[in-house]
C-alpha cells in the first residue's frame, strides 16, 4: 500500500495505490495528514491504483472530508473501479463525496 | 273464503253478522214460544167452540124429537074418541101430521079383526107427499090387509113388550121415499089396559144432518152421527148412512184410536180425542172422501132420548192453517227486519270507522317511511279522535326519533369505519406470508389470531435475523381499542429491541422498561419470547406470565417456564431466561388463553389437557407441520364451543424445526493471533477459498472485506487492551452455501447485538465507526452470534448459486 500527496493547479491530490485493509490504515492515516492543511483548496482523492478497501479506510476518507469541509474545501473523489464502487454505494459515502471523472 | 275474508277483514260486517245472530236467536226462541201459545189457545178456543155446538145441536135434536114424543103422546090420551071409528081416525091422523112438520106419516095399526070390514089388518096412514106436501090418505098392511105388523119382531114398531112410547131403531124406508127413517110409536089401550092399537109417527133423518151441517164449529169440520145398532145416521158420506156399521168402518181406517173413539161413542159417552189420520198415499186403507189427512181433535156426545151419538171431527192443519199462516208470514217479516237491522248496523259501524282507515292508509305510508304523510282529519272527540291524537304525537316522536337514530347511525358506521380501519392496521403488524421462509429447509413456521372484538390484544410475531428465529407471543390484559394499542407498541418493541438484542431475557427486560414507565392505565401484558439458534437448535427463552408452550416431538410435553412476572407491573424487574435444546422434528406450539379458556354453552373450558391429547392425535397420525397442527387445534376448539360466543382472542404460533445436515464440499481452516496486522493473511486463506470456489473477482473482494471486517471486529473487541489470544476462522462449504466460523476465547462479546448504522445520514451527522458489522450485514446473506462453551462463535454465511 502506498499513499503519495501532490500538489497540482492549486488541488491537492492523494494518490492511493495496493489495498487499504485495517493493516494498512494506521500508515495511510499518516500519509494523509498533509491534507489537513488544505486551506480552501480542492482535494481530490485518486483510487485509480486502489484495489481494495475496507471499513478502516473508508473511516480515514469519512475523516478527511470532516476536516475539509468546514474549511471551504471541495472534497472529490476519482477513478473507482466497479468494486470500490459497489462499496461506497453500500454504505452511502457515494452521497457524501463529488465524484469526478 | 271469501266470505270468511270479508268477515276477518271488517269490523262492520263482524259486528253486523253478531248481532244478527244473536237477534236471530232470540226472535226465533220467542217466536216458538210464541206459536206455542197461540196454539194452546186456538186448541181451547176450539174446544169450547165445539162443546159449545156440540150442546148446541143436541139440544135442538132433542127438542125436535121430544115435540114428535108430545105430540103423538098428546094425541094418545084422548085417541079413543077417534079411533073407535073408522072414518074418524083420519080426523086423527091428519091432526097429527098437520100440527108437526117433522112427522113425514103417521099410521094406526089396529089389532087383528078390529074393523071386520076393513080386512084382518086395519091400517090406515096419513102421509107427505114428498114432491108437492100435501097430505095423502092410504092404508097399509097389503091389498088383503093381512100383514099384521105387530106382531112381526121388526125394528120398525113396537112390540108387546113396550107400555110407552118407543123410538124404533133409524132405518132406510125401502118402501118409498129411500130416505132415512125412525119411528116413534105410543100403544093406544082399552080402559083394561088392554092394548087395541098402535100409534106410529114416521120422521125423516134428513133434517139431523142439516142440524148437525149448521150446528157444526167450523166449516171444514165433518159431522157424524151413529146409531146405538151401529149404523151412521148422519155422514159426510152419504152411502155410509144405514148402510155401514161403524165399528167395520172404524177398522176399516185402520186407526186403533179410531175404533176406541168409536167404542166410547157406542157407550154414550162424552169427550174429545185427538187422533191421526194417515194420508191417503201412505198405505191402501179406505178413507173418505173429502177427509184431511193429519192428526184430528174428535168430540163427541150422547143424544140420550133416542141413544145416538153425535161427533165432530176437527182436521188440527185446519185449525191451525191461520196461526200456521201467521207463523210464515212473522218469519218472512223476521228475514226481512234481520236484513234490514244487518244492513243499518254494518252501515253505521261502517261510517263511524271510515276514519280508522284513512288513519291505518296514513300509517302504511308511515311504514314506509314517510313521516310527513297528513293524518286524516277528525274533529270528534271521541275515541277516535284521540286515537288520531295519539298517532300525531307519535309521528312527531317518530320522526325524531328516526332523526336521531340516522345522526348516530352515521356516526357509528363511521367508528366502526376507524375501526375497520385499526383492525387492518392490526392484522398488517401481524405475520401474514405462508410459508415465511420458502427457501429453508430447517424451519416451518405458521400463526393464526382470531380476535374476539374488531381489534384485539394479543400478538405474535417471529422473523429470523442472524440465523435465529425470534419469536414472540403475548396476551394483553382487556380487549378491544386499549389492548390493540398496546399490543401495536409491544409488538414494536420486541421488532426494535431484538432488531440488535438476541437474550430474550434482555428484550423482554427493555420492553418492560418501556411500557411499565408511566404506565397509568395499569395495562400489562403476558409475553414469551423465544430465539432458537437454527444452526444448533438452541433454543433460549423469557417468559413473562405466559402459558407454557407445548413441546410437540416424539411425545408431546410442556416447555418448563419460569413465570417470572408479566410486563409493564413493576419496573426494573430481573427477568430470567432458561435453556433448552430443540431437538430435529420438533414442534414448538404457542397459544393465548383464549384457546385454552375458549368457553362452551355450558360454561367449561378447552383447558390445557384438551390441547395436549390433540397434540398427541397430531403425533399419532405423524402430522406436526405447523400449519396442520394448527388447524388440528383450531378445528377441536371449534367443536368443542359448538355456537357458543367466542370470549377472548385466540392466538396460535406453531415452529417446526428440521435441521438439515449437508455434504461438506470443502473444509479449510485458520488461526491468527489477535493483531489487525494480520490481515493480509486472512485476505490470503480468504483469496484461496474462493479460487478453490471458482469466485469471480468482484465475489472474492466482497468475502475479503466481510471476513476482514468480522475478524478485524473480534479482534478488536473481544479481548480486552493488551490481552493476547487467537481467532479461528473455519471454512466450509457445500453444495448451496459457504460458511464461515470465527471462534475466540475472549470475553463474551455479540457483534450482531450492535444497533444498524443509518447510511442516509450527512458527513457531518456520522460517526466513524460501526460501519464493519454494517458491511458485513450487507455482503453476507446471514450472520449469526452464539455463545457457546466460554467461546464466541460467529458464524458468517454466503449462498452459492
Amino acid at each position: 500500500m502506498k499513499t503519495t500527496i501532490e500538489e497540482k493547479e492549486g488541488n491537492l491530490i492523494a494518490i492511493f495505490e495496493g489495498r487499504l485493509d485495517t493493516a494498512a490504515a494506521p500508515q495511510c492515516e499518516q500519509d494523509l495528514k498533509p491534507l489537513a492543511d488544505c486551506e480552501g483548496r480542492d482535494i481530490i482523492l485518486d483510487c485509480t491504483a486502489l484495489d481494495y478497501i475496507s471499513s478502516s479506510g473508508l473511516r480515514l476518507f469519512l475523516g478527511v472530508l470532516k476536516t475539509a469541509k468546514p474549511k471551504g474545501s471541495h472534497v472529490y473523489v476519482t477513478g473507482m473501479n466497479a468494486d470500490l464502487r459497489s462499496v461506497f454505494t453500500m454504505t452511502g459515502f457515494i452521497n457524501l463525496f463529488e465524484m469526478k471523472s | 273464503m271469501d266470505f270468511r275474508k270479508k268477515i276477518n277483514g271488517s269490523v262492520a260486517s263482524r259486528t253486523a253478522l253478531v248481532v244478527l245472530v244473536m237477534v236471530a236467536v232470540v226472535l226465533i226462541g220467542f217466536g216458538f214460544w210464541q206459536t206455542h201459545y197461540v196454539r194452546m189457545v186456538m186448541v181451547q178456543e176450539v174446544h169450547r167452540q165445539a162443546n159449545r155446538s156440540m150442546d148446541n145441536a143436541i139440544n135442538i135434536i132433542e127438542d125436535r124429537i121430544s115435540d114428535v114424543e108430545t105430540a103423538l103422546e098428546t094425541a094418545a090420551g084422548y085417541a079413543d074418541v077417534f079411533t073407535k071409528d073408522d072414518e074418524l081416525c083420519y080426523q086423527l091422523l091428519d091432526r097429527l101430521i098437520g100440527h108437526n112438520d117433522d112427522i113425514s106419516a103417521v099410521t094406526l095399526l089396529y089389532r087383528e079383526n078390529f074393523f071386520p070390514e076393513h080386512g084382518r089388518y086395519f091400517a090406515p096412514t096419513v102421509f107427505r107427499d114428498s114432491n108437492e106436501g100435501i097430505l095423502d090418505y092410504d092404508e097399509i098392511g097389503g091389498p088383503d090387509h093381512d100383514f099384521c105388523y105387530l106382531e112381526t119382531d121388526s125394528n120398525w114398531i113396537y112390540t108387546s113388550q113396550h107400555l110407552d112410547g118407543y123410538w124404533c131403531l133409524p132405518y132406510l124406508d125401502t118402501m118409498s121415499t129411500q130416505r132415512p127413517m125412525v119411528t116413534y110409536s105410543v100403544p093406544l089401550c082399552e080402559p083394561n089396559g088392554q092394548i087395541y092399537a098402535v100409534l106410529c109417527a114416521d120422521v125423516a133423518l134428513d133434517w139431523v144432518k142439516q142440524i148437525m151441517e149448521e150446528a157444526k164449529p167450523y166449516p171444514y169440520s165433518r159431522v157424524c152421527v151413529i146409531s146405538r145398532d151401529q149404523q151412521f145416521i148422519c155422514h159426510p158420506d152419504s152411502k155410509n148412512i144405514l148402510n155401514t156399521n161403524v165399528m167395520e168402518y172404524s177398522r176399516r181406517r185402520g186407526n186403533a184410536k179410531s175404533v176406541e173413539v168409536m167404542e166410547k161413542m157406542l157407550r154414550w159417552e162424552r169427550g174429545s180425542d185427538t187422533m191421526s189420520l194417515p194420508s191417503k198415499a201412505s198405505r191402501n186403507i179406505q178413507s173418505d172422501v173429502g177427509e184431511i189427512p193429519g192428526r184430528q181433535i174428535v168430540f163427541y156426545a150422547p143424544v140420550e132420548s133416542v141413544l145416538w151419538s153425535v161427533s165432530f171431527s176437527i182436521p188440527e192443519s185446519s185449525i191451525m192453517e191461520v196461526p200456521n199462516r201467521l207463523k210464515t208470514n212473522m218469519m218472512w217479516l223476521l228475514c226481512f227486519m234481520l236484513a234490514l237491522l244487518a244492513l243499518i248496523i254494518y252501515i253505521i259501524i261502517h261510517r263511524e270507522l271510515r276514519p280508522l282507515k284513512q288513519l291505518a292508509v296514513s300509517t302504511h305510508e308511515m311504514a314506509k317511511g314517510n313521516f310527513d304523510v297528513p293524518l286524516p282529519r277528525i274533529s270528534r272527540n271521541d275515541e277516535i279522535g284521540n286515537l288520531r291524537n295519539s298517532f300525531a304525537e307519535m309521528q312527531t316522536s317518530l320522526e325524531n326519533y328516526i332523526n336521531k337514530l340516522q345522526t348516530t347511525t352515521a356516526q357509528k358506521a363511521s367508528m366502526e369505519s376507524e375501526l375497520s380501519i385499526a383492525s387492518h392496521i392490526q392484522a398488517s403488524m401481524l405475520p401474514k406470508t405462508y410459508p415465511p421462509y420458502p427457501e429453508r429447509r430447517d424451519i416451518e413456521v405458521f400463526g393464526t389470531q382470531t380476535p374476539a372484538k374488531a381489534v384485539g390484544g394479543d400478538l405474535y410475531d417471529f422473523y429470523i435475523r442472524d440465523e435465529k428465529l425470534f419469536i414472540c407471543i403475548g396476551d394483553v390484559s382487556g380487549k378491544g381499542i386499549p389492548a390493540s394499542l398496546v399490543m401495536a407498541v409491544t409488538r414494536t418493541l420486541f421488532r426494535v429491541v431484538s432488531g440488535h438484542e438476541a437474550a430474550p431475557e434482555r428484550i423482554v427486560a427493555q420492553i418492560n422498561e418501556t411500557i411499565s414507565l408511566d404506565n397509568e392505565s395499569n395495562m400489562f401484558v403476558t409475553l414469551f419470547i423465544g430465539v432458537l439458534d437454527l444452526p444448533t437448535g438452541r433454543f433460549r427463552y423469557c417468559n413473562a406470565g405466559h402459558d407454557a408452550p407445548l413441546i410437540v416431538g416424539t411425545d408431546v410435553q410442556l416447555l418448563p417456564c419460569e413465570s417470572n412476572i408479566p410486563v409493564g407491573i413493576v419496573h426494573n424487574w430481573k427477568f430470567v431466561a432458561q435453556e433448552t435444546i430443540i431437538q430435529p422434528q420438533t414442534t414448538v406450539f404457542l397459544y393465548t388463553d383464549g384457546l385454552t379458556e375458549a368457553e362452551n354453552s355450558h360454561h367449561e373450558l378447552f383447558t390445557e389437557q384438551r390441547i395436549i391429547e390433540v397434540a398427541r392425535q397430531a403425533i399419532d397420525s405423524a402430522d406436526i407441520a405447523p400449519f396442520s397442527f394448527i388447524n388440528r387445534q383450531s378445528e377441536a376448539m371449534r367443536a368443542f364451543v359448538g355456537g357458543a360466543e367466542q370470549s377472548d382472542d385466540v392466538t396460535m404460533l406453531a415452529v417446526e424445526y428440521t435441521k438439515q445436515q449437508q455434504d461438506v464440499r470443502l473444509l479449510r481452516d485458520i488461526t491468527l493471533p489477535n493483531d489487525v496486522q494480520t490481515v493480509p493473511q486472512l485476505a490470503k486463506f480468504v483469496e484461496g477459498v474462493c479460487e478453490e470456489l471458482a469466485f469471480d473477482p468482484s465475489t472474492t473482494m466482497q468475502l475479503n472485506l466481510a471476513l476482514e471486517e468480522a475478524v478485524v471486529n473480534v479482534m478488536s473487541y473481544a479481548y480486552p487492551a493488551g490481552v493476547k489470544g487467537t481467532v479461528r476462522i473455519e471454512a466450509q462449504a457445500n453444495v448451496e452455501r459457504l460458511k464461515f466460523t470465527i471462534t475466540d476465547n475472549g470475553v463474551p462479546f455479540d457483534p450482531t447485538a450492535k444497533e444498524a448504522v443509518d447510511v442516509s445520514l450527512s458527513a457531518e451527522e456520522r460517526p466513524i465507526g460501526g460501519l464493519g458489522i454494517f458491511l458485513v450485514r450487507e455482503l453476507m446473506d446471514s450472520i449469526n452470534y452464539e455463545r457457546v462453551s466460554g467461546q464466541n462463535v460467529l458464524t458468517l454465511r454466503k449462498k452459492l448459486k
